[in-house]
């Protein structure tokens, strides 16, 4: 053994690349005989230049892997990247267009799927995510109803509960912050994919009732507001004017549950506590035990709800039991919200790349069939086949290579942007572009763009081989009219996408609201628990509130709901009817109930359709009076008799009569896609509520209200927490956020390709009009009639794009099915939206055909055949 | 078709050969050429030319001893064969046709 070994895999390299038998194994033995004698001195230089040289022998067996009909010179590669770079150099217009297309198309990829990298996979909420649950008995869950589930599930080991709310947490500087909290059971907080970086997860003895109160932070409010403190374990933080003790420190990016979660605080609730089993605002997570699945998950649910309706029949009648309970995945929505999208997408920039690179390909085919006499001077020299191919491939390698490095700068600042597009959600990211999956995808599109961009001139060039070195003028009309049906083909498949999408944000942006959500705010607050711990105090908060706010300038109206409308769905009231009570009916019906305050209609400008709205006699200190909307008058009272009746919605008062005094036209809540259901709206001041929405109405841009709203809140009550304060007109368009930015993206991304297509199509039938110049100058010098000459190239030109413009529709007839779970109110096989991107296309064609056959019919016959 | 005429860095390695006599292989073709052309070429190239001149029947190799610090592989001995010989004097008298009458021309 020597003192000093190459390293072992790039010998294993060398010995591939060689040739077999003394040839190569003397090469490797050469190699490792300079590898010591320059170890000998240092042995990292020693690598390094090992490292070189098997580049080289690599290089050189790649390029020259045909050395027979060389030259002989060894520069071969040299002379080709020579001979590209001249060839690039000669035209810098057209190559820096060509480079920048094409880096614009990688640099595209290379920044989506580094959203698509950093967002799939990668941010699971849950440890294991495929076995974590979300459990939704079809109405809202109680701590109770937890404790309960957990002791008679089969299917699950693990099952916790877990709550979002905002929190004041008062800095060390004595600044108030609004935080987003989440409640959670200690052995779910165990179940999340993040687990503390610093200090300890939450253990069940911090779930005990009455026991000192712990909180885990986030990183990023671990250095903002405390500085990166590293004794921050142990110490006491101010949470909602609770002293509270931090016991770890969750690392960045650990959002989860909840998404924009910063602070974490263990859930617990006394038995004896009214809301145990009132306050029906849990989310229910559960981890199915080894061995179970699906089928033990939807078992367990059944008896567990037909359990509760036995327990408290009035109170989980029947009837929805039936339907409206599920088990999913707890990652469901999310995916769902995101994969798809993300997928399609992607899907959608790779086709681009695709029409890009072939548009790139048929404009260096143009070069090529102009150098058609150089290439045949350099075959006839004896410049082989092979030689002049490898030549084409080395300068499309060249344009690639470059156009890669733009794309990656392009990328780097795009994929944040993309990134950022989705307002909200924090589970999207980006991967860094210099990771090494993303490298890997950005090159693997790169040689597929290759592949394409060259595989169109060298298929054009071996074609005129075979044809023989007296290449006719016309040769590269067949690979250029596959060009023009492929891009009539993407662009058709792209255009009946894009009128889908089109159509979809269209029929989204008409929604009837009932309401217009020009020049609202909504301010989202949630008051510390001891700030509305009864009806007074509630109100004594509430009507400093509209009070202060409502003295602003610029402030027209303000008013108050304990569910903003868009954002969230009330939780659900079974209702029992006086004329019919719920016992007796087969047919039970359940409404989310809305707390409001009577500026609420006011603001939202709400007229009655019958009866009266709210008003501020109706703020006694009990229950005194309903507001229902259209669809639950209809189904309640299908006579328009509602005004006057009376209804009961505690089911622990299940006798106490409200009046229903009005009826109101329906408003949209939570669901911006679904059916309205029905809804009830009763005083705000009837029952203390945590989470408080101020709606106001401004004379002007609502967005310059926002500061003095914030500053005035924080003036009636330090301790009360801001969760957002954004205009209505937002509020709106993020009830569709993901869908609405993916489809903006996915639009214009379509209709880029359609642009470059159509473009594409010019630039071939162009060509074409060009070469055949010379027989359209004969058959007009025999007395063809220039309409008759243009007639027949646009003809052509409708023939060929027509085919693509079929194959499209017939591709898209199949693939627009991906779409379907992005659209709203549009089938997917909608027949004018095959129709219409055909017709489009087709008139587009024309165009494109009869613009350069207007400009050869013009020519003087004499002149088309002196110029050749 | 057979080429009747020499790349440049054909002659370089072909002489490099012959100034060797008997001793030439890989490593001291590139030490050889390093030393008096001042080109040390890259293991890529060299290897490539010497298996390209092989195939053209320019030079001719066998295998010889091999040692520790070769990880037991064999050195390839290259020869310049007689055919190599006639080409390397055809380029050469070729050049010298052409460099006839020129001497002078450069020192201007």
């Amino acid at each position: 053994m020597s003192a000093h070994e190459p390293p072992r895999w790039l010998e294993r390299v060398v010995e591939w690349a060689m040739p077999q038998g003394l040839s190569g194994q003397s090469a490797v033995g050469d190699l490792s005989e300079e590898y010591e004698r320059r170890a000998s001195r240092s042995p990292l230089r020693a690598s390094i230049w090992y490292a070189g040289q098997t580049t080289s022998v690599l290089v050189y067996r790649i390029f020259t892997g045909s050395g027979a009909e060389s030259t002989g010179d060894d520069s071969d590669l040299l002379m080709d990247l020579r001979w590209s770079l001249r060839s690039i150099l000669r035209h810098p217009g057209f190559s820096f267009g060509v480079i920048a297309v094409l880096a614009l198309g990688l640099g595209a990829n290379t920044a989506v799927y580094s959203v698509v990298d950093g967002t799939l996979g990668k941010t699971d909420w849950w440890a294991e995510p495929d076995r974590t649950m979300e459990v939704w008995p079809g109405s809202g869950f109680s701590y109770g109803n937890v404790e309960i589930y957990r002791e008679e599930t089969t299917a699950y080991r693990t099952v916790g509960g877990y709550l979002e709310l905002a929190l004041a947490l008062r800095t060390p500087d004595g600044e108030s912050q609004s935080v987003n909290g989440v409640r959670i059971t200690p052995s779910l907080f165990r179940s999340l994919a993040a687990q503390p970086m610093l200090g300890r997860a939450f253990s069940d003895d911090d779930a005990v009732v009455g026991i000192e109160p712990v909180a885990i932070i986030g990183e990023a409010l671990w250095k903002q507001s405390f500085a990166g403190d590293p004794g921050i374990v142990g110490k006491q933080i101010d949470l909602s004017g609770q002293s509270v003790t931090v016991v770890g420190v969750q690392p960045a990016g650990a959002v989860a549950p909840g998404g924009r979660t910063s602070v974490w605080i263990p859930l617990v609730m006394d038995p004896r506590d009214d809301d145990y089993f009132k306050a029906q605002n849990l989310t229910m997570v559960a981890v199915l035990r080894d061995g179970a699945g699906m089928r033990d998950a939807a078992a367990d649910l059944v008896a567990y709800t037909e359990h509760l309706t036995w327990l408290w029949p009035s109170f989980y009648p029947e009837a929805w039991a039936a339907g409206r309970a599920n088990v999913e995945r707890a990652d469901a929505a999310q995916r769902a919200m995101i994969s798809t999208p993300l997928l399609l997408l992607l899907a959608g920039t790779i086709l681009l790349l695709l029409v890009t690179a072939l548009n790139v390909g048929n404009l260096l085919l143009g070069r090529a069939v102009e150098r058609r006499k150089e290439l045949a001077v350099r075959a006839s020299l004896g410049a082989g086949r092979g030689r002049i191919v490898r030549q084409l491939l080395v300068e499309g390698l060249v344009i690639t290579l470059l156009a890669l490095v733009a794309g990656l700068v392009f990328a780097i600042n795009a994929s944040t942007w993309i990134a950022g597009l989705f307002v909200g959600e924090a589970i999207v990211s980006a991967s860094p572009i210099l990771s090494a999956s993303v490298l890997l995808f950005s090159l693997g599109v790169a040689g597929f763009s290759w592949l394409v961009v060259n595989g169109v001139p060298v298929a054009h060039f071996l074609r005129t081989q075979r044809s023989g070195l007296n290449v006719a003028p016309d040769s590269g009309a067949t690979v250029q009219r596959t060009l023009v049906t492929v891009q009539a083909a993407l662009a058709t498949l792209l255009l009946v996408s894009a009128t889908l999408l089109l159509v979809t944000v269209e029929n989204l942006r008409s929604v009837p609201l009932g309401f217009e959500p020009d020049r609202l705010v909504a301010v989202e607050l949630s008051p510390p628990s001891d700030r509305v711990v009864d009806i007074p105090a509630a109100r004594d908060l509430y009507d400093r509130l509209v009070e202060r706010v409502g003295a602003l300038p610029g402030v027209e109206a303000v008013g108050l709901t304990g569910w903003l409308p868009l954002r969230a769905q009330a939780p659900t009231a079974p209702i029992n009817l006086e004329s019919a009570p719920v016992l007796v009916r087969a047919e039970s019906v359940n409404a989310p109930k809305h707390y409001v305050d009577p500026g609420f209609f006011t603001t939202l400008g709400i007229e009655p359709l019958a009866g009266r709205l709210l008003n501020s006699d109706d703020r006694a200190m009990g229950p005194s009076a309903v507001v229902v909307n259209e669809t639950l008058a209809n189904r309640l009272w299908p006579n328009g008799n509602a005004v006057g009746q009376r209804i009961a919605i505690d089911p622990h008062a299940w006798e106490s009569w409200l009046p229903v005094v009005g009826v109101i036209p329906d408003i949209r809540s939570g669901d911006i896609t679904g059916p309205i259901g029905p809804a009830m709206y009763v005083a705000l001041a009837e029952a203390p509520t945590r989470d408080i929405t101020l709606v106001v109405r401004t004379s002007g841009d609502p967005a310059g209200v926002i500061p003095v709203l914030q500053r005035t809140v924080s003036e009636v009550d330090p301790l009360v927490p801001v969760r957002s304060i954004d205009p209505m007109q937002y509020v709106a368009r993020s009830a569709y956020s993901t869908s609405w930015v993916m489809m903006g993206l996915l639009i214009v991304l379509a209709l880029l390709a359609t642009g470059l297509g159509v473009l594409g199509i010019y630039a071939v039938l162009a060509h074409h009009v060009a070469l055949t110049r010379r027989e359209i100058g004969v058959r007009m010098a025999l007395g063809a009639q220039p309409e008759v000459v243009v007639g027949g190239v646009v003809r052509s030109g409708l023939i060929l794009a027509g085919i693509g413009i079929v194959i499209g529709n017939v591709a898209a007839l199949w693939s627009t099915r991906f779409l379907e779970s992005l659209l709203f109110e549009v089938s997917a096989l909608a027949p004018w939206a095959f129709i219409l991107p055909a017709v489009a296309l087709s008139l587009a064609a024309a165009l494109a055909a009869w613009v350069p056959a207007v400009r050869a019919g013009r020519l003087p016959p004499a002149e088309v055949l002196r110029s050749d | 078709m057979s080429q009747d005429y020499l790349g440049e860095f054909e002659q370089m390695v072909l002489l490099s050969i012959m100034r060797l006599e008997g001793e030439a292989y890989g490593l001291a073709i590139r030490d050889e050429l390093g030393s008096v052309a001042g080109r040390i070429p890259s293991s890529g190239s060299l290897y490539t030319t010497l298996d390209r001149m092989e195939r053209k029947g320019l030079v001719e190799s066998s295998a010889g001893e091999s040692s520790r610090e070769r990880g037991g592989r064999p050195r390839r001995y290259v020869r310049v064969t007689p055919e190599g010989q006639v080409m390397l004097a055809r380029s050469r008298s070729r050049l010298m046709a052409l460099w006839d009458g020129l001497e002078g021309a450069l020192d201007r």
